[in-house]
């Protein structure tokens, strides 16, 4: 559980991060004057900086699952491989989500 | 019995004769004059003709009382004197000759006001020596001198003009007893054109005016007074004269008569559209109007609304319009617009007005495609993906070396090189 929670200090450091940059995408667009949501969303996942925040958040993801992975090997005395798989399938397909949704199906 | 009628027909005759012979048997010579111009201006030359007319009728000679008269006048000589102010050119003309029965003779002097002449009628002596029976004659003729000029009337002049092409009107008046030719009206500004540049009038009848229209472009002067002046030429029989000059202070404002109004601006990322109203402003029709976004640094206009055709626009009149134009550059907080129409001389025109993209989208202008930006964004997100993996890598290097002191029987999964690891995940996440 230690090491589970220890597994969330790089999502504050990628929080931060996307702040920034999800900052930089949303003030260049007024949403006044667009009315269609569709039409935000699509400025959005246009935007390059949104791109690099996806990027990053992937990045800190593995990091987090990098220290659950030995978290769980630890704590529930797994070997590596046990433990990888364990933390990989959750993990992977949050990744795999990110990716087809923000590279793939754009 | 012939000859009896041939003596009855001649004493007819000779009876009829001597009956018409008793009425009218001397030559009468009347003087008629015309005057070119009809009345002088100082320092102007002119004509004078004298016309002899012989009023007698009927035959050369004339038989009365045994007496034959010669209905010819004989005109020996014509002269005209001047004055101090008149100057007569060619003062006479000598042995003229004989003037028949119902002849007439136009004898021309050209004479000369002089400069000094005053305002009034001056007289002309005409002499004519006569030959024959008759008699000299002496007669004044008057010359009328006056120093009336034509006037031009700025009388709804404006006194501020915007930078537009507006239409102007001044009257030409003749102020002169006789009637004045080719009037040609021109008018002069620092910095402004006329259209026409000189404006043909006419003739003007005597107390009477004429009005001269002017289109006056004031499109491109710049703001401050500036002074319109118009001269009149005009030909007072054969002689050139100017008018006065007319002048009157205009001052010019910076303001174009073609003004936007209600703008919206609508941002998608750096794509912008722009739509609102064109307003004439003036007090003239812009015809073929056309807005266009220009084309420079840092701003491409976009199709299908790179320009936009209005047509025309009259006079207090407006008409909506839409643009669109992508922005590449940071450094873009406005976007020009190039407005070109035609005035009512079909003179083109271009006018460009700026409209500001701060004000309108109350955000600061961030490039999405600017390079400099873009790879600063990269940069950075590289960095933080280096030292995460580093992070990452040096932890599973730590791991290892911590479970080879521990345990020296070691796993098969700690033989996996550290750089890979994170690369296996992936290939398991992928399963």
């Amino acid at each position: 559980m230690e090491f589970t929670s220890y597994g969330f200090i790089p999502n504050i450091a990628s929080s931060l991060i996307s702040a920034y940059y999800t900052n930089k995408v949303f003030s260049n667009i007024d949403f006044a004057s667009v009315a269609d949501p569709q039409a935000v969303q699509d400025m959005i996942f246009a935007d390059p900086s949104m791109k690099i925040a996806s990027i990053l958040g992937i990045i800190f993801t593995l990091w987090s699952a990098n220290i659950w992975i030995f978290g769980v090997k630890y704590a529930r005395d797994l070997s590596l491989r046990n433990a990888v798989i364990t933390v990989g399938i959750p993990i992977g397909l949050g990744l795999l989500y990110t990716i087809l949704t923000v590279f793939v199906l754009r | 019995m012939i000859k009896l009628i041939a003596v009855a027909m001649i004493l007819l005759a000779t009876f009829s004769f001597t009956g018409s012979a008793t009425t009218e048997i001397r030559p009468t010579l009347t003087l008629d004059y015309s005057i070119e111009p009809g009345v002088f201006m100082p320092g102007d030359v002119g004509t004078i003709a004298v016309t002899l007319s012989n009023m007698a009728t009927g035959e050369i000679y004339v038989k009365e009382d045994d007496e034959t008269l010669d209905m010819n006048a004989y005109i020996a000589s014509a002269s005209l004197n001047g004055n101090s102010e008149l100057e007569i050119l060619d003062t006479s003309y000598t042995d003229i000759g004989l003037l028949g029965p119902g002849d007439s003779l136009k004898l021309t002097f050209n004479v000369k006001v002089l400069d000094n002449a005053t305002t009034g009628v001056h007289f002309v002596d005409l002499t004519i020596v006569g030959g024959s029976n008759m008699y000299d004659l002496n007669y004044r003729i008057p010359i009328k001198v006056d120093d009336r000029n034509v006037k031009v009337i700025m009388s709804n002049f404006p006194s501020t003009l915007m930078n537009e092409v507006s239409t102007i009107s001044v009257d030409v008046v003749n102020r002169r007893p006789n009637d004045v030719t080719s009037v040609i009206v021109t008018p002069y500004a620092e910095g402004m054109t006329f259209s026409p540049s000189d404006y043909f009038v006419g003739s003007i009848p005597k107390g009477n005016k004429s009005t001269a229209t002017f289109t006056f472009n004031t499109m491109s002067s710049e703001e401050g007074n500036t002074e319109v002046t118009f001269t009149s030429s005009y030909f007072n029989g054969d002689n050139l004269h100017y008018s006065n000059t007319a002048s009157k202070e205009v001052r010019i404002i910076k303001q174009s008569p073609l003004v936007f109004t209600g703008i919206e601006i609508e941002s998608s990322g750096n794509k912008y559209t722009l739509s609102g109203d064109l307003n004439n402003f003036g007090i003239t029709d812009a015809k073929n109007v056309m807005v266009s976004i220009e084309d420079t640094e840092g701003i491409e206009p976009l199709q299908p609304y790179a320009n936009y055709f209005i047509g025309t626009l009259e006079a207090d009149d407006f008409s909506s319009f839409e643009l669109s134009a992508r922005v590449t550059s940071q450094n873009v907080t406005s976007i020009p617009i190039i407005i070109e129409f035609r005035d009512p001389d079909n003179a083109y025109t271009a006018i460009t007005q700026e409209i500001s993209l701060d004000t309108t989208s109350g955000v600061s202008y961030s490039s999405n495609n600017d390079e400099g930006s873009s790879l600063g964004l990269w940069l950075g997100a590289s960095i933080i993906v280096i030292a995460i993996l580093v992070v990452i890598g040096y932890s599973w290097k730590k791991r290892k070396d911590d479970e080879n002191e521990d345990d020296q029987g070691a796993d098969e999964e700690d033989e996996l090189p550290d750089d890979v690891y994170v690369d296996e995940e992936d290939d398991e996440i992928i399963e």
